[in-house]
């Protein structure tokens, strides 16, 4: 059982790790434009400053910026250091993992597209309603250090930029992602294999508290909550439990918990958590009932939230062995790349604090003239301006990652070819293991599809998301016929599923 | 204890207490987690089944003031009717016109149900059912095709097994996809 518990541990946390690195990378990045670039003044103003609209920016600023509530955590303690409203600051933290431009297209595809715009429109109350509260409580809140001083254009300015990255990489910051990330493996240790299958019924009054319970410690990225959101209103499981998934598993976790305590204390902290519970509950048994999906058949369980509980069952045989090969085979070489990136500039940033506490290669950036006499059509572009652009590009890159990671459905139904003779070729040699991981992938595709199709359409029929919804339906019945080792409904369902695949594409390719 | 230390030990021990009650339940081996998805028992196999049902247990409610449950399954079968014609070989026009229907018929229910439904909603009702009749033969045209295939004599020895393309025998069309 120990090594079961180590195992689970030590799984969840390397997982959550190679998920959240791309956004911790964007949020490091962030961070050091905002302080080497875009300086004090151009941030300050870029979040509304103090004034009545800074709420409403910083909710704004983070729908746009592709940041997950861990990379989140460089980016508030430059705006802290910059002196912004403790209100503001939070409100940042908690609206920039919500949603991004990916995760927003793939939630407007999901059975129920306003329940995402209801869902946007909540968080903006929460972040706006919680921040304003908390800011009229405690007026004080801000606190502001020396500015450093401002780099020359040139290379030393991009340097200075990755320094700035690299110290928070390798300092505090890394700190508090670590505590983020060792929350959600806790979880992963505590929570039996499965059990929150029915935790969130649709029938069930107490889902979306059973949901708060367990939503702080949860660390989602944006993309994994949205992909949750879907499963659940698939399974017409409680709709307030997923907005309390989406406001706290995804907008929260252990590490923002903590800087919050050591930046503002236990009584400001405990009030801004208490009204942000409160707030969130409210609204959450308010839109519970009114985006119920009563046109799906409730399923009395789901499995978006396998993945906080213990991947192995108690009388597993070789967990160990088990964890290997599931993050072999789960990761792709594309999600090695940010997270070696990452640990390389771990690397650089613990060297320069332990090696360099007093700044000396700060100092070395900031001071030395520039040798080099500008030419004559040279143009020195401000800071503040090249700050915008590369925020504004982070932006942009985000949006063209979108038909990147959406092909057009000619595309993706070539995959979903593919991918089908794997998951239905598994199911009918009697191969669980390889069906169910098969069966993932091509529900995954079914949604890109979709995601795909809107994004060049600005449009998805009702027509097409009911041909995409009952492929998922039937892949799900046949994951559940494949565990109970049912072979005739196993080739029943082979056979449904190669109908509806046909369907889908007709649908997909002629009747768009 | 460092200051940075204390507050972090807090935090994890009261995640824990917090999160713990839910971790005193739950299967704890690989075979008492078997999971069902409930097909409820009037749900009808497909397109054509529904509308049968449709017209069978409207007629059956004759005169007579319909029981609360049997309105209640009324209205789940024509809840179900836009998925069961997605799950047939209906054409995209075809589909929207049952989608259309749904809502008609939805509606005629919902005055049944209040008491106010008129003799022109039955008159509607039986146009909205021989309305889905027409496009039954079209939801199972594959089947039908796949069954005259397979009256052809040469293709009468091929095996019948399933493949990852489908139950056999699987019309070309369909393999291509």
């Amino acid at each position: 059982m120990t090594e079961v518990l180590i195992w689970s541990f030590l799984l969840r946390l390397t997982q959550s790790l190679i998920a959240a690195s791309p956004f911790i990378l964007a949020g490091l990045i962030v961070a050091g434009i905002f302080r080497r670039l875009m300086g004090r003044e151009s941030t300050r103003r870029l979040f509304g400053n103090s004034s009545g609209r800074s709420l409403l920016q910083a909710w704004g600023l983070g729908m746009l910026l592709p940041i997950c509530s861990l990379g989140v955590i460089p980016v508030i303690r430059e705006l802290r250091g910059m002196g912004l409203r403790g209100g503001t600051i939070l409100a940042f933290a908690m609206a920039a993992p919500l949603f991004n431009p990916l995760s927003v297209l793939y939630g407007l595809t999901l059975s129920e597209p306003i329940a995402i715009l209801a869902f946007a429109f909540c968080s903006l109350i929460v972040v706006t309603g919680v921040g304003m509260v908390w800011d009229r409580l405690f007026p004080d809140s801000s606190q502001s250090e020396p500015e450093p001083p401002t780099v020359r254009a040139g290379l030393k300015r991009i340097a200075a930029i990755g320094v700035a990255a690299a110290r928070h990489a390798g300092g505090r910051s890394a700190l508090y992602i670590l505590i983020g990330l060792v929350g959600v493996a806790m979880l992963g240790v505590v929570l039996p294999a499965g059990s929150l299958q029915h935790a969130v019924n649709g029938d069930n009054p107490l889902a979306p508290l059973t949901m708060t319970a367990i939503a702080v410690p949860v660390y989602a990225t944006p993309m994994l909550a949205m992909s949750q959101l879907g499963m659940m209103f698939q399974h017409a499981n409680s709709p307030g439990a997923a907005f309390v998934l989406l406001a706290l598993g995804a907008g929260m976790n252990l590490g923002l918990v903590f800087w919050m305590w050591r930046q503002y204390g236990l009584r400001r902290s405990a009030t801004w958590m208490g009204l942000l519970l409160g707030v969130v509950l409210l609204l959450a048994y308010g839109v519970d009932r009114p985006l119920y999906p009563h046109a799906i058949d409730p399923a009395d369980h789901t499995h978006a939230f396998d993945i906080y509980c213990r991947p192995f069952y108690s009388d597993a045989v070789n967990p160990g062995a088990l964890a290997i090969e599931k993050l072999r085979r789960d990761t792709s070489p594309v999600e090695l790349y940010p997270l070696a990136m990452l640990g390389l500039l771990l690397a650089a940033g613990l060297l320069l604090n332990l090696f360099d506490r007093t700044g000396r290669v700060e100092r070395w950036l900031e001071a030395t003239p520039q040798t080099e006499a500008p030419r004559r059509l040279d143009v020195v572009v401000p800071g503040p301006i090249l700050g915008g652009v590369a925020l504004i590009g982070l932006v942009v890159a985000s949006i063209v990652g979108c038909y990147a990671y959406y092909p057009p459905p000619a595309e993706v139904l070539e995959e979903m070819n593919i991918v089908k003779a794997e998951a239905l070729g598994a199911a009918l040699a009697d191969d669980p293991e390889q069906a169910t991981y098969w069966i993932e992938i091509y529900d995954d595709w079914s949604r890109k599809l979709e995601v795909g199709a809107f994004l060049r359409d600005w449009k998805l029929s009702d027509y097409h998301r009911i041909k995409a919804r009952i492929l998922r339906e039937q892949l799900e019945l046949l994951e559940h016929e494949i565990e109970h080792q049912d072979r005739e409904e196993i080739q029943q369902l082979v056979a449904r599923v190669s109908r509806s695949q046909g369907r889908l594409r007709t649908a997909f390719i002629e009747e768009r | 204890m460092s200051p940075f230390i204390r507050p972090l030990l807090t935090v994890v021990t009261a995640a824990v207490l917090l999160i713990s009650p839910a971790g005193c339940s739950g299967p704890e081996s690989d075979e008492d987690h078997l999971l069902e998805h409930v097909i409820p028992e009037h749900k009808p196999d497909g397109f054509a089944d529904a509308v049968g049902e449709l017209e069978s247990r409207w007629t059956s409610l004759g005169d007579k003031p319909a029981g609360t449950e049997r309105l209640q399954e009324l209205t789940d079968i024509v809840d179900w009717l836009p998925e069961l014609a997605a799950d047939s070989d209906l054409k995209r026009a075809q589909w929207e016109q049952v989608q259309q229907t749904t809502q008609q018929l939805s509606g005629i229910i919902s005055r049944l149900q209040t008491g106010t439904a008129t003799a022109a909603d039955r008159e509607a009702w039986a146009q909205a059912i021989a309305g889905l009749q027409q496009l039954v033969p079209d939801a199972d045209a594959l089947r039908r095709a796949v069954s005259r295939t397979a009256q052809v004599p040469d293709h009468a020895d091929h095996d019948h097994q399933p493949t990852p393309d489908g139950d056999a025998p699987i019309p070309p069309a369909e393999t291509e996809q």
